[in-house]
């Protein structure tokens, strides 16, 4: 224990030497200073994150036995859950997480909406976690769609059937986003690629601007 | 007026001073205390986390090996190549003049994967041109060593690939 403190210690000397490293690291994380009135209902959106951070870890993982073909989605899902070592365990966190993700998302909004944290100066947090809120809800519809079920196919035939409720160009979108009349094989490559590129970098990016602003304006604190 | 019990070397000290060391050797301990279940409890959390991930790095159980490969004398053509995978080789099974020879179908080489040529009855590789005649011996090429011979019996008219 004491070689392990000895050996960091000299390794962050280096490094403090030349970057100046630890006054930044005790700023902004292990003495950052929080309000006091601050209670644990204000680690909704934290813990969303850690969610988010643990579904990309084990998306990573199912990624490399998943295939996203029609053909073999359903199979590829079913060989992870009962011939991959443990899994049945990653996948059941993967799915499980979209919830708790879900569930997180919903109450940290209540608190900012019932705590009115969103007054001025944090408008922007509000709009930028209302992008958040879309992108997780789009990112856990397209999740869905991947295992190739019974439910999950009809989940996306009623889920993409939403937007046929815009005048006028409804019908259109509700095209594009099943790329043809019926929910196919290529609904599923769109929505894998959207499911594992397109949406976790739109929602790093806004996480990041999320981040950002509520460490310049600071944590609200009631009046 | 006795020295600390815990004997810091200091000289004898005061009653205050003596209750201030008392007091900080048992912060300090209670801090280690503290620090060894901070520690401990990490151990349990990184070991929970560490344990599936590299437990799904390992092989997965594969289902339907093919133990053997069993195939009716009937189904096969003269001139023609069949291409099989046993463990993890690729067998090539060929049938010249009513004979049917097994190879593994590695070039001796570099390991690529040979081709049937069935109008000069020869197998070709791909990666750096070598020959082999249809009883696996070198026709040209930049190896001296012959396709590997795979055994095979012949029972009931079956031919079978243990």
């Amino acid at each position: 224990m004491s070689t392990i403190t000895k050996v960091t210690k000299a390794v962050m000397d280096q490094v403090d030497e030349r970057f100046d490293l630890t006054p930044v690291i005790e700023k902004n994380l292990t003495r950052k200073r929080v309000p006091r009135t601050l209670s644990w209902a204000g680690c909704f959106g934290g813990l969303a994150f850690l969610i988010f951070c643990i579904q990309i870890f084990t998306g990573i993982l199912l990624l490399m036995y998943y295939k996203s073909d029609s053909e073999r989605a359903w199979d590829s899902v079913t060989f992870i859950k009962s011939n991959v070592p443990m899994g049945w365990l990653i996948q059941r966190i993967h799915s499980v997480g979209a919830n708790f993700m879900i569930a997180l998302v919903f109450l940290h909004m209540a608190r900012v909406a019932y705590l009115r944290i969103f007054r001025k100066p944090r408008e922007l947090h509000w709009i930028s976690g209302s992008v958040l809120l879309i992108t997780t809800t789009m990112l856990a519809f397209t999740g869905y769609l991947l295992p190739w079920t019974q439910l999950s196919y009809w989940g996306a035939k009623v889920g993409t059937e939403i937007p046929s409720a815009v005048p006028l160009l409804g019908e259109y979108i509700v095209l594009l986003i099943r790329r043809g009349p019926s929910i196919s094989g290529e609904t599923l490559g769109f929505f894998f690629a959207m499911h594992i590129w397109v949406l976790p970098a739109i929602s790093v990016l806004v996480m990041v601007m999320h981040f950002l602003m509520i460490r310049r304006t600071g944590i609200s604190r009631p009046l | 007026m006795t020295s600390c019990p815990c004997n810091h070397g200091a000289g004898p000290l005061g009653e205050a001073g003596e209750n201030l060391r008392a007091s900080d050797s048992l912060q300090s301990s209670r801090r280690g205390f503290f620090h060894a279940c901070i520690a401990m409890m990490t151990a349990i959390a990184g070991f929970i986390v560490a344990f599936p991930v590299f437990s799904f790095m390992r092989l997965p159980k594969r289902i339907n090996t093919a133990k053997s490969i069993e195939l009716p004398l009937a189904d096969l053509k003269e001139d023609q190549a069949l291409f099989f995978e046993r463990e993890g080789i690729q067998v090539v099974l060929i049938y010249t003049n009513r004979q049917p020879k097994a190879f593994d179908a590695a070039c001796t080489h570099l390991g690529c994967l040979v081709s049937w040529d069935q109008n000069e009855h020869v197998f070709r590789c791909p990666c750096h041109g070598a020959v082999f005649d249809d009883q696996g011996a070198v026709v040209k090429g930049p190896v001296n060593v012959p396709l590997k011979k795979v055994k095979f019996e012949i029972s009931k008219s079956v031919l079978v690939i243990a």
